[in-house]
């Protein structure tokens, strides 16, 4: 997966260059519908670590699977549930103004995220407001510790759980009996779980996904980490194939609906 | 000057008829005769005048020759006057504490002093008309001189006395009350103007006292919710009236028993001498408090006592049960959840409907509760105080449940709450259902290809001035104009139709709206025609409302986490609306000064009166025996009610049990407040206005003390009392010369301008 840095440099300025082309630059948000909201931010180390190269581009970390992954959830969302989904999801920083105007907001592949004081402070604040953040596709326990670091400034004195099967989140709108691991689509061949090599060491145990969360006074859900496991790429993937789709994609939407319902409903 | 010109007073002649005392005679055709020769005579040395000066001058000489045929004729006034000897007129003299407060405000003597040099050196009645003297204060009593009256009354029940004083005097011998008084009514039933207007008997009214007492600072009126939960934020709104010269601070205190619940400060300002404000405190645990607010003024206050009030808070837990229907998982649902969650008097039900098959419930009491989505019965919906309606297409529900919704406000008096949304109002169907007939605006179905009448949109929301007057649109901070000013804002908008008869705007939605920094901060509106927002009507025993937005959660999410502007707002709705829903019970226990009257309305499942329930009450005096009041159904009201009268003032515990066939019995205890408190201190200041509606409405008058002259006559033609015909002779009034002089004149002055002298 490595390339040389100077063409990785290139690549990810044209790949950052077309996505917000794609997306129209300064977007309107539709204030009366659901609107998924990818986090920008940033990202300790180098070539491998802050971004990399897949699929003929380089992406940051902030940006894996988007805005595939958004896009088809969203047109899930309108045909499978009640839910009015915005066609196109919104990016914006921790510390934007208008970060209020969605309560739904979702990181992904946060193993090497690095916050600044202004983002943990923003962010804190958005969830005590009653905001959500779903962080998804991160594998291992140096990539969970490195994020709960971050969390550790952000919600002083907050401890996270694991969900048991029995929470509320997991039969919202699906009954899930059991938590999935959704691989990347590469790594699917060999079964579930994505090797260690690519995840930052130590990975200690891979094989077991969780839904890790960080809960308010209430105990109503305010983060919710989907580990050892990439929910998005199921919904980002869905159409490379059948036998993917049937296995994973399935159910990534089982998943990803029944925490949008939570969410919009706690 | 009137009585001068025409020898007796207006009122004579407005009461009088003109007739002609020595009639006309053989004497006056004469008389006639002869002057009108004079003057055909005379007339004829104008024949050389132009035509218009002869019909000048000769109009002028016919006018004087009317002028003294008239006097000829012995012009008469025909009037009813008292008859001498046989009327009274009495002397109502205020004896009430109030009375005892100096007369000039200023440490002067008192009040009722001022009142007997009154009446014994510039009172006139008229001659052969006879005074009786009594005082009235609770009360009326006869008094055989004015030197035995004392101020000392606990009340001043003016108009009571002098209905009293007219019943008393039932054989029509009354011919007026002369009312010298400070002006106050504050005790027993409310002012009965037109029974004292139709007891016939004039009265005149003179007041004594200042009508400002300078430095009183007096604490008007005091409203606290009569229950509130335990451990609940309560808001105490008083009115304060002041009269300082300078402003300056006071300092306010609530109190139960010895401890403050809460202080704070408030700025009185002698420009606005009449000044609401609100003080919030906490309801602690559960019990029955009797809670104190006081009014500290600047400085020394020479009516202290009036400084105070009491009233009685009962502090229980109170729900009020909430179903919110919901067609579309949305922020909005989510967020009124939390604000709802804040608050332990809502029990707040949830069914959303989250995909076009499946349901999810929230808040139920069980597995079995909204187990189908809406209630399953009417008496099941009954239990509810308020429905919410949101982004619900109208084909969720069967005809039968559209029926139910209707009459759940029409018949349940429960209130129904409209959002804005895709699915909801007019763009869901809901103009053809039984609930449009409740809501307050019409609703209007979208043509097809118009565009949508819900839609994205930046709006301020802005309180309307009858939405300022409601409690729940005060969301905190010391200016509601600026709190909801800086309030983010609203992100979509529901287009209504026309606002229905009985539909009231509460709030609404405006182009923007921005505060202007400053000494006093204003809002400053830009942008944009105003359009409702919430709008509120009463329908049948209930009430509805619709919100024309569904992005309130913009004033959670776009706000620091300390800002409570947005679950005030919730909260406070609910319960606004939640709380005037009709309860299955409900009990009054109204107090005054003499007595209780209770009054116990019960309803069935379907809200129909249970007057087959066996109600009861026992009365527990402050420190006396229970004893048993009998409470009967009231006829064709469906409530069970009674009467009390009770001597002792103090508070008074009321158990009330009811009981329907086949159920258990339940009591339910009240605290009752009897008299108490020195009233007499409150609204101390001479009442002008009271005494001027006594004097209207009677036929009598409001007399200052430099006209009491004209008392004596204006009791005599008063058109009260025993009255004989009088006529009075006219042919003497000045008026009748100086009109013959001037008409002289003026023919003299033409005729030498002229040249015809």
């Amino acid at each position: 997966m490595r390339e040389p840095c100077a063409m990785a440099r290139l690549r990810l300025c044209v790949g950052s260059a077309a996505l917000v082309f794609a997306l129209g630059g300064a977007q309107a948000q539709d204030l009366t519908a659901f609107t998924p909201t990818r986090i920008e931010y940033g990202s300790v180390g180098g070539w491998g670590e802050a971004y990399y190269g897949y699929d003929g581009r380089v992406w940051e970390r902030w940006e894996t699977d988007f805005p595939q992954a958004e896009q088809n959830f969203a047109k899930r969302i309108n045909q499978l549930t009640a839910v009015v989904a915005a066609a196109s999801p919104l990016r914006r920083k921790l510390t934007a103004p208008n970060l209020g105007d969605s309560p739904f907001i979702f990181m992904l592949d946060v193993g090497y995220m690095r916050l600044t004081a202004p983002e943990k402070r923003a962010l804190r604040d958005y969830l005590h407001n009653g905001g959500f953040l779903w962080v998804d596709d991160f594998w291992g326990d140096a990539e969970w510790a490195s994020f709960e670091r971050a969390m550790a400034d952000v919600l002083p004195g907050k401890r996270w759980r694991v969900l048991p099967i029995e929470h509320p989140i997991f039969h919202t709108v699906f009954d899930i009996d059991e938590m999935p691991q959704i691989p990347a689509r590469d790594f699917a061949r060999f079964g579930t779980t994505e090797p260690p090599g690519i995840h930052r060491y130590p990975t200690g145990s891979l094989e077991t996904p969780t839904i890790r969360a960080y809960t308010d006074d209430d105990d109503r859900l305010m983060v919710i980490a989907t580990h050892n496991t990439d929910i998005a790429d199921g919904w980002e993937r869905e159409s490379y194939g059948e036998w993917y789709f049937e296995r994973f994609s399935t159910q990534s939407y089982r998943v990803g609906i029944n925490v949008i319902a939570y969410a919009l409903t706690h | 000057m009137f009585e001068w010109l025409f020898k007796y007073p207006r009122e004579v002649f407005e009461r009088g008829e003109l007739a002609v005392g020595g009639g006309l005679g053989g004497w006056w055709w004469i008389a006639a005769f002869v002057l009108v020769t004079l003057g055909a005579l005379f007339a004829r040395r104008l024949s050389g005048w132009p035509v218009g000066r002869r019909i000048v001058i000769h109009g002028l000489q016919f006018a004087a020759l009317a002028v003294l045929l008239a006097l000829l004729a012995g012009p008469v006034l025909e009037v009813l006057r008292i008859a001498p000897g046989i009327n009274t007129v009495a002397l109502l003299v205020d004896t009430s504490k109030s009375m005892a407060l100096s007369a000039d405000g200023a440490g002067g003597a008192s009040r009722l002093d001022a009142a007997k040099r009154l009446l014994a050196d510039r009172v006139r009645v008229g001659e052969g008309t006879q005074t009786a003297l009594y005082g009235f204060d609770d009360g009326v009593r006869g008094a055989p001189a004015l030197a035995e009256l004392q101020a000392t009354g606990e009340r001043s029940r003016v108009v009571d006395a002098a209905l009293e004083l007219a019943a008393h005097y039932d054989e029509g011998a009354l011919a007026a009350i002369v009312l010298v008084t400070d002006g106050a009514q504050n005790g027993g039933d409310a002012v009965d103007m037109d029974a004292l207007a139709a007891a016939g008997v004039p009265v005149h009214a003179l007041g004594v006292g200042p009508e400002r007492i300078a430095g009183d600072v007096e604490l008007q009126a005091l409203a606290l919710p009569p229950a509130a939960p335990p451990n609940s934020e309560v808001g105490a709104r008083l009115v304060i009236r002041h009269a300082l010269d300078t402003p300056a601070e006071a300092r306010l205190r609530v109190l139960e028993g010895e401890s403050v619940l809460a202080v704070a400060a408030l700025d009185l300002d002698p420009v606005a001498p009449l000044v609401t404000a609100d003080v919030a405190f906490s309801a602690g645990v559960g019990g029955v408090k009797e809670i104190a607010v006081e009014v500290v003024g600047p400085g020394r206050d020479p009516l202290p006592a009036n400084n105070r009030r009491e009233a009685l808070l009962d502090v229980a837990a109170v729900r009020h049960r909430v179903l919110y229907l919901e067609g579309e998982p949305r922020w909005e649902y989510k967020f009124i959840r939390r604000a709802a969650a804040e608050d332990d008097t809502v029990r707040l039900a949830t069914w959303l409907r989250t995909t076009p098959r499946k349901t999810y419930r929230q808040g139920v009491a069980d597995a079995t509760d909204l187990e189908q989505g809406f209630p399953a019965s009417l008496e099941a919906l009954y239990e509810y105080d308020l429905v919410v309606l949101g982004s619900l297409p109208a084909t969720a529900l069967t005809e039968q449940q559209h029926a139910w919704l209707e009459t759940f406000v029409a018949e349940r008096g429960g209130s129904v709450l409209a959002l804005a949304g895709r699915q909801a109002l007019g763009e869901g169907g809901w103009d053809v259902k039984p609930l449009a007939r409740a809501l307050p605006v019409t609703l209007e179905r979208r043509a097809p290809h118009a565009l949508p009448g819900y839609a994205g949109g930046e709006y301020a929301a802005q309180p309307t001035p009858e939405g300022l007057a409601l409690p729940f649109t005060d969301i905190g901070g010391d200016d509601a104009d600026t709190a909801w000013a800086t309030l983010p804002m609203l992100g979509d908008y529901q287009r209504l139709g026309r606002l229905k008869p009985g539909a009231t705007t509460l709030l609404q939605a405006q182009g923007s709206v921005r505060v202007e920094p400053g000494e006093q901060p204003t809002v400053v509106v830009t942008g944009g025609s105003a359009k409702p927002l919430l709008v509120m009507q009463p329908y049948g025993f209930g009430r509805s409302a619709v919100l024309a937005t569904a992005s309130t959660w913009r004033w959670r999410m776009r706000t620091p986490p300390e800002d409570r502007r947005h679950s005030l707002f919730w909260r406070q709705l609910i319960r606004h609306l939640a709380g005037a829903a009709l309860p299955r019970k409900h009990i009054a226990v109204d107090a005054d000064y003499d007595g209780m009257a209770l009054r116990v309305a019960l309803k069935d499942e379907r809200y129909a009166p249970a007057a087959d329930a066996k109600v009861t009450a026992s009365i527990t005096p402050p420190d006396g025996e229970a004893f048993a009041a009998p409470l009967a159904l009231i006829a064709g009201e469906g409530a069970f009610g009674g009467t009390l009268s009770v001597a002792a003032p103090g508070v008074y515990r009321v158990d009330i049990a009811t009981q329907r066939p086949g159920a258990a019995a339940e009591t339910v205890t009240r605290l009752a407040r009897v008299g108490g408190g020195d009233i007499e201190s409150f609204g101390a200041a001479r009442n002008p206005v009271l005494l001027a509606r006594i004097a209207e409405a009677t036929g009598g008058r409001s007399w200052s003390v430099d006209e009491l002259g004209g008392l004596a006559d204006a009791i005599a033609f008063g058109g009260a009392g025993i009255r004989e015909r009088q006529s009075l002779p006219l042919w003497d009034a000045p008026i009748f010369y100086l009109l013959l002089v001037l008409l002289k004149c003026l023919e003299w002055s033409l005729r030498r301008y002229w040249g015809g002298i």
